[in-house]
């Protein structure tokens, strides 16, 4: 039996927010903004606040609540908030880095808990939210390359 | 088994394991662990394959990879290299390159003809006349082929991946253990490479009885096992170097691609063969060879030996053979065995006779074995004396005249390399930054220091790689010379071999040198000397040698030839690894599945053509056309880049990108948008939509949606400017509702006013279409009323089926790319890509009036400025006559005038409309007018005359995008 495996993610909601006052948005929510440049802060579930750049972030939210029309609350005109379809992805196995070795050219033995990862994954721009030791890898890419990502990756577990 | 030793104390075979194969058709039985040559010579076969241009015998020679002469091949499989691949239960082998069999091969024949074939010869005789070269061509590669390709083999996908570490230690002979156990003392990952499947490089064939070495191979053996953070990679080839210590390492899984932080090579050494007569027949080998045969498999390589030394190591291997059983007839020393060290003494002391001053001048075969040698006297220079020669009879001549690093690794990492004079081989004198050299490869051969020499190497990588400043104290360098100079002797018969590979002589390298091909690159690519298969392993030496005596200059002046990656052969499947291509589907993929699209690609993206059976496609793609002519289309343009920039310099950014003035541009309006780069050369357009002051929206060209959005990054930092971007290519799905009845389809199922006066042609909205939050811009790549609408990715595929199905009653059909080329090629919209090149220019694409050249600055304006006066050709529309029935023009047929190319077509088709074909073209002749006539060259050499006219052919007014059109005969 493979010791690793992969699932999509369906449910969540996911941000990109950018522009001169980006924090602004996240206070209002009382979310806790990492301090460190790519990483996040984790929030309930599989949830986080992921900084990107001083003006840039990414928010995941894996709740039920409806957040479609947050992007559209936010009438602050130096903050544009995009909702994101990201393909997302889990990746379960203790030692998940060694898998990504077949696949990604970072070295995810080095990372650590709490970085935020923005590499290459067989051939598709990935963002990555490095785990605790006891929770899976999540990934999310371009919705486009969902199908392609979530096939290759079966194609390797089944080899 | 006949020639197989008792147990041996380091060998591989398990001898409970009974393994049968077959060989030429002959069955065969082996132990696990053997090698395809081990077993054959074991059962008594010392022939095993042909050479590559002569078809000449050859037998084991180096059993270590670094010669060709056993290939195999199977059914699935060619260039099996017998010395290393383990035989298989049922495996069914047979010998490469022979015409008939091993045995019986015809090609044997082209030996007696030998002199009429030196190398190069094809260039020479067969050049003229030209006509036949294909035929002389087939002939040679037929004779000279290196196995069969079964091209109907499966394809077999093998794992590539990554791999980190802080060092990575190339061979794990003792310079290699010690570096990589020192290194390991740091608390950091090594990884150590071996090629073999056991490690102990040279620890575990020579000298392999000896207590005292065996107790120091078992001890760092098992230290390296023992520690925690040393990775053995064993059967590994570290097969090439790149920049910044990136090393792909070739196992039997695939390729690892390493990236190490530092890396040490003790990779040792090469043995290098001697040159004389009959050199390359079954029982001659490198004295090396022996010992790997004996030690590791239990076989004997002869009965009764002769052997040639120059060295040290050579008296070892003599008494590693006596040991194992076999009788040395006789010993020649190319100088005085006096000075070969306690071991040579130790063999005179058990009666074996002692030649000095003697080398071996030919070698006499029977049955295309070695049956006798002749020994002559032989003075410093190599010059054989013939009066003194002694015949004497075995069956096997071994050989040990010297070595040559096995340094591509580090020639490839930008090592220096020189020749020292005293050891009489290349060592390495400059070494790059966090690239360290151990062992013998370095010019350390007394096995103390050599593990003293990688123990040090250990500690350099280790205060390397943790920035630490160390002193260490290498051992010195041998005192002594364990290669001789010049262990080539001429023969008036030749057949002294330096290339075993490729066959080629001593003679082919001097006339090579005499004709003027005396660099030695020059050389290496016309004699093909190092060309083969083993990469120069066992030749490059000794052809150096050759070249440095024709020219009179020193081996240091004559230089030496550079290992490219990958210096040794690897597997295509595992270059080839593990494919990863990737894919992109817009949202809409599975309609286009279920409605029969034929997809093309575009970059990533896979997009309908069109949509029917590829019998029809022609029919398909004008049905659809005509479709959005007269009806409604929808087709599906999620793949266009789409673009956000936003923050208090945005009109400014836009204004600088764009040839066209977006800083005036209204909000609630899209304009044209074309971009050039600095030399004015245009490479993108799309559409720019101003939804505030402060933020635009727009597109661009499918494969331009990455390459555009770093370039605007690139900008916004070297520009200073407060404003940012996103790419929202994948985030947005776009669908083009177009026809003249898509104003009243639309408006039943959106709130936004469609009306003329509410929503403008190049207007935009925002609002919502089947309750779904959208986009709408007013534009008409087409050339009819339409609406592409842009919605979230996740939306997309449930509205474009709602649309398909809102639209059935106004005869809604999808169409696809080439339809939609079509349409936007009658109103002459220029694809970029197709209708420009990497050089054309706005002025030359006929849209000069897109160049504001009076905003203050844009990109590549200077240039435009200077290209605007200079124009010598410009993209011009043509139709060809209504009832026209010969060939079919083609996109990149030539214009011809007089008899000179006098542009190129770009785009054309025959449009469903004007019932003829039109198309686009670039005229070298900036006087041509509408109403000139061209001539187009078919792929036939036909020339079709066609008729340059006004564009855009269709709807020239742009009526029909800007009102309804009930007529659609009235402006077609």
């Amino acid at each position: 039996m493979n010791k690793f495996s992969c699932s999509q993610i369906e449910q969540g909601h996911l941000f990109h927010i950018k522009g001169n006052n980006a924090l602004s948005p996240l206070d209002a929510l009382s979310l806790q903004v990492p301090e460190k440049l790519f990483h996040y802060s984790p929030l309930d579930n599989m949830g986080f606040v992921a900084k990107l750049g001083q003006s840039e972030f990414l928010l995941y939210r894996d709740n039920e609540e409806s957040w479609d029309d947050w992007p559209d609350s936010v009438s602050d005109p130096q903050t544009y908030v995009f909702p994101r379809d990201d393909a997302l992805f889990t990746l379960n196995g203790e030692n998940w880095s060694e898998f990504m070795l077949q696949v990604c050219s970072f070295d995810f033995s080095k990372s650590t808990p709490g970085e935020f990862i923005l590499a290459n994954m067989a051939g598709v721009s990935t963002w990555f939210r490095v785990p605790s030791s006891d929770e899976p890898l999540v990934f999310g890419c371009d919705p486009s390359y969902g199908h392609y990502l979530y096939s290759t990756m079966q194609e390797i577990l089944a080899s | 088994m006949s020639s197989r030793l008792p147990r041996q104390p380091l060998e591989w075979v398990d001898r409970e394991k009974t393994i049968s194969f077959s060989f030429e058709g002959k069955s065969y039985t082996g132990f696990e662990g053997d090698s395809i040559t081990s077993a054959l010579l074991a059962n008594g076969v010392s022939q095993l394959g042909r050479s590559f241009k002569y078809h000449r015998p050859r037998g084991v020679f180096s059993l270590a990879n670094h010669d060709v002469n056993a290939l195999c091949q199977t059914e699935e499989t060619t260039h099996i290299r017998a010395d290393i691949t383990p035989i298989v239960e049922g495996m069914q082998l047979t010998a490469t390159n022979t015409l008939g069999g091993l045995k019986n091969d015809k090609g044997r024949f082209i030996q007696w003809i030998a002199k009429l074939l030196p190398v190069g010869f094809y260039y020479k005789a067969f050049h003229t006349p030209k006509c036949l070269f294909k035929f002389w061509e087939g002939i040679i590669r037929h004779m000279a082929g290196l196995g069969t390709v079964n091209t109907s083999w499966p394809a077999k996908r093998v794992s590539k991946r990554y791999g980190f570490c802080d060092f990575l230690v190339v061979g794990s002979g003792p310079s290699g253990m010690s570096a990589a156990l020192e290194a390991a003392k740091s608390g950091l990952n090594v990884i150590l490479v071996e090629e073999n499947a056991h490690l102990g490089g040279s620890l575990g064939y020579q000298a392999a009885n000896n207590t005292e070495v065996g107790e120091l191979r078992k001890s760092l053996k098992e230290q390296v096992l023992a520690s925690d953070n040393i990775d053995v990679q064993v059967g590994s080839v570290a097969s090439a170097y790149y920049g910044d210590h990136w090393i792909p390492v070739t196992g039997p899984e695939g390729i690892i691609k390493v990236r190490a932080k530092s890396v040490i090579v003790a990779a040792g050494l090469f043995e290098q063969p001697a040159v004389f007569h009959n050199n390359d027949v079954p029982g001659v080998m490198l004295a090396s060879g022996a010992q790997r045969l004996v030690s590791r498999y239990a076989v004997k390589p002869c009965d009764k030996a002769v052997m040639l030394i120059a060295n040290e190591e050579g008296y070892q291997a003599a008494s590693d053979m006596l040991e194992a059983g076999i009788e040395i007839v006789a010993i020649a020393d190319l100088g005085q065995s006096t000075q070969r060290g306690e071991v040579a003494k130790a063999v005179a002391a058990a009666g074996v006779t002692i030649f000095d001053q003697h080398a071996i001048y030919s070698v006499e075969q029977e049955q295309e074995k070695v049956s006798g040698v002749t020994l002559c006297k032989v003075d410093q220079d190599g010059q054989c004396d013939t009066s003194s020669s002694v015949k004497l009879s075995c069956d096997g001549v071994l050989m040990s005249v010297g070595w040559a690093p096995a340094a591509a690794l580090l020639y490839q990492a930008g090592v220096g390399m020189g020749y020292d004079e005293t050891l009489e081989q290349f060592v390495p004198q400059t070494l790059p930054a966090g690239v360290f050299a151990a062992g013998k490869l370095n010019g350390v051969f007394d096995l103390y220091d050599r593990i003293k020499d990688g123990a040090e190497a250990g500690k350099q990588a280790a205060a390397f790689v943790l920035g630490q400043e160390i002193q260490v104290t290498r051992p010195a360098r041998s005192s002594k010379a364990h290669s001789h100079h010049y262990p080539i002797f001429e023969h008036p018969k030749h057949k002294n071999f330096v290339d075993l590979d490729e066959d080629v002589q001593l003679a082919d390298l001097q006339n090579a040198a005499k004709e003027g091909f005396d660099n030695i690159e020059l050389m290496k690519r016309f004699t093909t000397i190092g060309m083969g298969p083993s990469q120069g392993k066992h030749s490059n030496m000794n052809g150096i040698r050759v070249l440095s005596r024709v020219t009179g200059l020193s081996i240091p002046e004559t230089g030496s030839t550079t290992a490219r990656p990958f210096f040794h052969p690897v597997p295509i499947k595992h270059l080839a690894g593990r494919r990863f291509r990737a894919e992109q589907l817009t949202p809409m993929h599975d309609f286009h599945v279920k409605n029969n699209a034929v997809f093309m690609e575009a970059g990533a993206w896979l997009r309908p053509e069109y949509y029917g059976s590829p019998d029809d496609r022609a029919n398909a793609i004008q049905r659809e056309s005509l479709n959005v002519r007269e009806n409604l289309g929808l087709i599906d343009v999620s793949t266009l880049g789409k673009i956000e920039v936003f923050g208090p310099d945005a009109p400014v950014l836009m204004d600088r990108l764009y040839t066209m003035r977006m800083s005036n541009l209204a909000v609630g309006m899209t304009r044209y948008a074309l971009m050039v780069d600095e030399a004015g050369v245009i490479i993108d357009d799309g559409v720019a939509a101003r939804y505030s002051d402060e933020h635009y929206y727009f597109t661009t060209t499918t494969s331009s949606a990455n390459s555009a959005f770093q370039l605007i990054q690139r900008y916004i930092i070297e520009w200073g400017l407060d404003v940012q971007a996103v790419n929202r290519t994948g985030q947005l799905a776009a669908m083009n509702l177009a026809g003249p009845v898509s104003r009243a389809m639309l408006q039943a199922h959106t709130d936004i006013d469609l009306s003329e006066e509410s929503f403008p042609y190049l207007g935009f909205k925002k609002g919502k279409v089947m309750g779904v939050p959208a986009i709408l811009l007013r534009v008409g790549f087409v050339g009819e009323l339409g609406y592409e609408i842009h919605v979230r990715a996740n939306q997309a595929g449930q509205l474009w089926d709602q649309l398909m199905s809102a639209g059935q009653s106004f005869g809604i059909k999808p169409f696809g790319v080439e339809a939609q080329r079509l349409l936007r090629l009658e109103k002459a919209h220029i694809i970029v890509g197709q209708d420009t090149d990497g050089l054309t220019d706005p002025y030359q694409a006929s849209m000069g009036w897109s160049a504001h050249l009076k905003k203050d600055f844009f990109l590549g304006k200077r240039s435009l400025e200077m290209l605007k006066p200079k124009q010598q050709k410009r993209l011009l529309g043509f139709m060809l006559p209504k009832h026209y029935q010969g060939g079919t023009p083609k996109e990149c047929h030539l214009l011809i005038k007089n008899n000179e190319i006098n542009g190129r077509v770009t785009s054309v088709s025959f449009s469903p409309t004007f019932k003829r074909f039109i198309g686009l073209a670039f005229v070298d002749d900036p006087e041509a007018v509408v109403g000139d006539s061209i001539q187009i060259r078919l792929d036939d050499g036909r020339l079709v005359t066609a008729e340059l006219v006004s564009t855009p052919f269709y709807d020239p007014d742009s009526k029909r995008q800007k009102v309804d059109v009930d007529d659609y005969q009235e402006v077609a």
